[in-house]
């Protein structure tokens, strides 16, 4: 039988050792008393009989309490000492979590209290392990309940981040904390649904929008069309203008060249009229030299004098009558050359005209390949505006998708709808 | 009051000692039928004893050698009565038949050789057989102490607790038994026959009937043990050992 001995504290002997010791002691002493007493007695006696009788006799009652030693020792000290290691031993099992161990004694000495004493710090240890198990199990639980709550929330999430906004998030987690996680999913996925359809909305407004601007661009080409022919017009009328202005000008020339053969020809009327001033002068002079003649020659020369007299008169009146003429040709000539003035001053307006028609003409030219520049713009702008209402009008209809995904679908089926695949695709190359 | 006197009292002092452990363990046989196998064995022990007494009393095996009585029932008794001690040891530590076995036939070797050497007129002999005695002994302490399975270990320790304590008990007490027997008349004659007597008889108390009520008060310890435990390391189903 090996006893454990781990249990030995420091140095010293053991229980049993001690006890043996003791009791070895006890028995030394008896032994020693008892053979002095023997030497004692003996040497009175001088009869060998009653000697044998007394050796015996001491010899007996030092094995009898040597006997008696052994008796207390196994009865008392060895039973101690052997409780007490049992009772060790127990401890040590329940300080290895041995919890069962039984610590039930019929004993109501002071082992049974020591015992009784065991169990009770056994019962009162195993219930605190046993509380801090259920604090444990309580906790593990907590942390499962954690883990399928954030499993949950990171499906719904999953779910939101694939499109289907409509879906929430349960708040029914007995965690405080949690709950409030779960009420900013909510309102962030309430918050980003409702952005989605104002999205939408405004998505519609622009389509709209971009459908009226390409209305617009076409009536503009239209317009700048028109624009362009109407200019195109111009510019052949101003053309026109241009050459009947040449032909104008070229006519009033003439007229000029009229006026200024008109003038020459005064001139020589003028040459003749002085001419006629001249003759009638002449003739003046000869009636007045015939009229001192006949003066000479009497009554014959008075009938001449008559005639002479009558000349005179005549030339005079010739002379007054190219007078006349030649005052109403310096009024005519003064009025020709008004009119060349003014012909001149016409002539100059016409060029003039000419000019402006012309600059009006650059103008419309000029005005013609604006009309084109804002056709061809318009028409760039027209395509760019066609472009953007088809994408516009794509991103509409993946919002309505987006849409129809959120009335169409039950929130609580965690698969991937396929229209939702459908759509990240198209947001995918609409994003490409 | 002679000589014979003192030990037929001596010898009645142990039959009642013997009477009343074999009725205290006979009473426990009968109403703790769980451990009938320790019972049993308690009340031979001590049945064995009162029966060599009464034979010791009747003088019935009583010899004298080269001068000194010698009760052949004693030797009887210890023969008889000792291997039963050792069996409940023996299933109290839960050992195998054959360690068992072999600790008997130990403990048989002891008390033949001291009954050899008792009855044997001539020293020399006498001494050869006390020394062969004398030297079965040593295995068979060995074996109750150092030489245990762990089939020992294995039992609740109350059980363990128990087994000590008988085992300490018998060892010391059976030690004393060569010491009273050089010193009695069969060895070196220092001690008178009526010392011889009462020492034997009472350890013999010791050895039987203490042992048994300290294996009785310990009732609890063997309730721990398998019920069936006992008989079956006695042989009664063979095919499980």
């Amino acid at each position: 039988m090996s006893v454990r001995n781990s249990a030995t504290q420091g140095g010293g002997f053991r229980f049993s050792q001690r006890l043996v010791l003791a009791l070895s002691g006890a028995g030394l002493a008896i032994g020693v008393v008892g053979v002095i007493e023997y030497v004692r007695v003996i040497s009175e006696i001088s009869d060998p009989a009653v000697q044998s009788a007394v050796t015996s006799s001491f010899v007996g009652l030092i094995l009898t309490a040597a006997i008696s030693l052994v008796l207390v020792a196994v009865t008392v000290g060895n039973n101690t000492a052997i409780t007490l290691e049992l009772l060790a031993q127990k401890a040590r099992r329940i300080e290895d979590g041995e919890m069962n161990v039984d610590l039930s004694t019929s004993r109501t000495d002071e082992f049974g209290t020591l015992a009784n004493s065991l169990a009770s710090m056994r019962d009162s240890l195993e219930e605190r392990i046993e509380t801090i198990e259920a604090n444990r199990q309580e906790i593990e639980q907590r942390n499962e309940l954690i883990e399928q709550t954030a499993e949950h929330y990171r499906e719904v999430l999953q779910a939101i981040t694939s499109g289907d906004l409509s879906q929430r998030v349960q708040t029914d987690s007995e965690i405080e904390a949690l709950r409030e996680i779960g009420e900013a999913i909510n309102l962030t996925a309430e918050t980003l649904e409702e952005a989605t359809q104002n999205i939408a909305v405004q998505m519609e407004h622009l389509s709209a929008n971009a459908e009226e601007v390409a209305a617009s661009t076409e009536e503009l080409t239209e317009t700048s069309e028109q624009a362009a022919a109407v200019g195109q017009q111009g510019r052949e009328a101003a053309q026109g203008a241009i050459e009947e202005m040449n032909e104008v000008e070229s006519e009033t020339d003439a007229v000029v060249g009229r006026i200024e053969g008109l003038e020459a020809e005064m001139d020589e009327i003028n040459d003749t009229l002085r001419l006629i001033a001249q003759i009638a002068q002449k003739t003046n002079i000869l009636a007045v030299n015939a009229r001192i003649e006949s003066s000479r020659g009497g009554e014959s020369g008075e009938g001449y004098s008559v005639v002479a007299e009558e000349i005179r008169e005549l030339a005079e009146e010739t002379k007054d009558a190219a007078e006349e003429v030649e005052q109403r040709l310096t009024t005519l000539r003064e009025q020709i050359d008004e009119a060349g003035t003014d012909v001149r001053t016409s002539q100059q307006r016409v060029e003039h005209a000419s000019h402006t028609v012309e600059q009006a003409m650059s103008s419309l030219e000029e005005i013609a390949m604006l009309a084109d520049n804002v056709d061809n713009n318009v028409k760039s702008i027209g395509e760019a505006t066609d472009e953007q209402a088809q994408s516009v009008q794509q991103v509409a209809e993946q919002v309505d998708s987006l849409m129809e995904i959120d009335s169409d679908r039950q929130p609580t089926d965690g698969e991937i709808d396929p229209t939702v695949l459908e759509f990240e695709t198209q947001s995918g190359e609409s994003i490409q | 009051m002679t000589t014979v006197d003192y030990v037929t009292a001596y010898y009645f002092v142990g039959l009642l000692g013997m009477l009343i452990g074999t009725a205290a363990f006979a009473r426990a046989f009968l109403t703790d039928p769980r451990n009938r196998t320790y019972h049993a064995l308690l009340v031979g022990i001590t049945g064995l004893a009162a029966l060599m007494y009464v034979f010791m009393i009747a003088g019935i095996g009583r010899l004298t050698v080269d001068g000194a009585t010698v009760q052949i029932a004693q030797y009887g008794q210890w023969i008889l009565a000792t291997p039963l001690i050792v069996i409940y040891l023996g299933l109290l530590a839960g050992l195998s038949r054959r360690y068992i076995a072999t600790l008997v036939v130990l403990d048989v070797i002891v008390m033949g050789t001291g009954l050899v050497a008792s009855v044997s007129a001539d020293t020399t002999i006498t001494w050869v057989f006390f020394a062969i005695g004398s030297v079965a002994y040593i295995p068979l302490i060995y074996g109750l102490t150092i030489g245990l399975t762990d089939a020992v270990a294995a039992r609740p320790s109350p059980v363990i607790g128990l087994f000590r304590k008988l085992r300490n008990l018998t060892i010391i007490i059976w030690t004393f038994y060569p010491i009273l027997w050089i010193l009695a008349p069969t060895g070196l004659g220092i001690i008178t026959t009526e010392m011889e007597v009462l020492l034997y008889m009472y350890a013999d108390l010791i050895a039987k009937v203490g042992f048994g009520f300290i294996a009785l008060r310990s009732q609890a310890s063997l309730e721990q043990l398998p019920k069936l435990d006992a008989v079956r390391a006695l042989g009664t189903n063979p095919s499980d050992r």
